[in-house]
């Protein structure tokens, strides 16, 4: 560990010091590959699998398809942190991406109390298939609009210091 | 908040880059901190045991099929450690920034930048 103090940051600011840990703690956020294509439909299909679950009898076969729906969900997002190698966590999430992040729960919010309207009013299949189209396009938006303000804040980030000489 | 803080395990740059990496993700991987932080597999392995043994990050193994998986976290201890030592060089930048205003009007810089190198705090 002595070997360690040689190479500390000897001469090196604290200003040069905080901007690399702020540009660290921020790296998890910004930099992974994005999700396969795949992942998309998959989550369609969980969606409507768990929707129509409700439509048969429960507990059984309402409630094994509804295992399975959720065991997929389950699955694809730890196919995507394995591939990532990386689950970013929230609170150190930069305020943009945070913003964007409630956006998309609200609107999956809205979609749900759609689904369950559509439901009640119109019908079960009508449900499954706004639940099937509706999810993995909120998700995907989501990801892509992620992926923009991931881009700006790199860019901010890379931008050279104007205190450096 | 003193300087004093400066937490001796976290202040070696390549230790404060993985805390600071860690801090922002709640399970990272090997794979990914070595890729990201441009370090060798010895290296990064090196430093991850000085900061298992300090106690600032728990190791877990995984196994997928053929692959095998080392992911960490960050722990409790690791996080105030982190949080104290970052609050340190906020109090050192503005030491600095103090010092600069002072020497400023004659147009020389007693003190180069505040370093933090060890016996300078």
């Amino acid at each position: 560990m002595e070997s360690d103090a040689d190479e500390r940051a000897v001469g090196r600011r604290p200003a040069d010091e905080l901007l690399d840990v702020r540009r660290a703690t921020l790296r998890p956020h910004l930099e992974y590959p994005a999700p396969p294509g795949w992942v998309w439909p998959t989550l369609g299909a969980a969606a409507a699998l768990y929707t129509w679950s409700w439509a048969l009898d429960q507990p059984a076969p309402g409630l094994p398809v509804m295992v399975v729906a959720l065991a997929i969900n389950f699955w694809v997002v730890a196919h995507i942190t394995r591939r990532r190698g990386v689950f970013p966590e929230f609170s150190t999430m930069p305020r943009p991406l945070r913003r964007e992040a409630f956006r998309a729960w609200a609107l999956v919010a809205v979609l749900a109390a759609i689904v369950i309207v559509s439901w009640q009013m119109v019908s079960p299949v009508v449900a499954t298939i706004i639940s099937a189209v509706g999810f993995p396009a909120i998700m995907y938006a989501h990801q892509r609009r992620h992926d923009a303000i991931a881009r700006e804040i790199a860019a901010d980030l890379a931008e050279p210091d104007p205190h450096e000489p | 908040m003193k300087p004093a803080d400066l937490d001796p395990v976290i202040h070696a740059p390549k230790r404060l880059a993985i805390m600071a990496t860690l801090r922002g993700g709640t399970l990272v991987e090997f794979r990914y901190l070595k890729n990201e932080l441009e370090l060798s597999d010895s290296d990064l392995s090196k430093q991850m045991t000085a900061l298992s043994n300090a106690g600032f990050v728990a190791t877990r193994k995984k196994r997928t099929g053929a692959n095998r998986s080392t992911w960490y976290r960050m722990t409790a201890k690791g996080r105030r450690a982190f949080d104290a030592h970052v609050a340190s060089l906020e109090v050192l930048l503005a030491l600095s920034d103090q010092l600069d205003d002072v020497t400023e009007p004659d147009g020389a810089h007693a003190v180069d930048g505040g370093s933090t190198a060890p016996g300078t705090t």
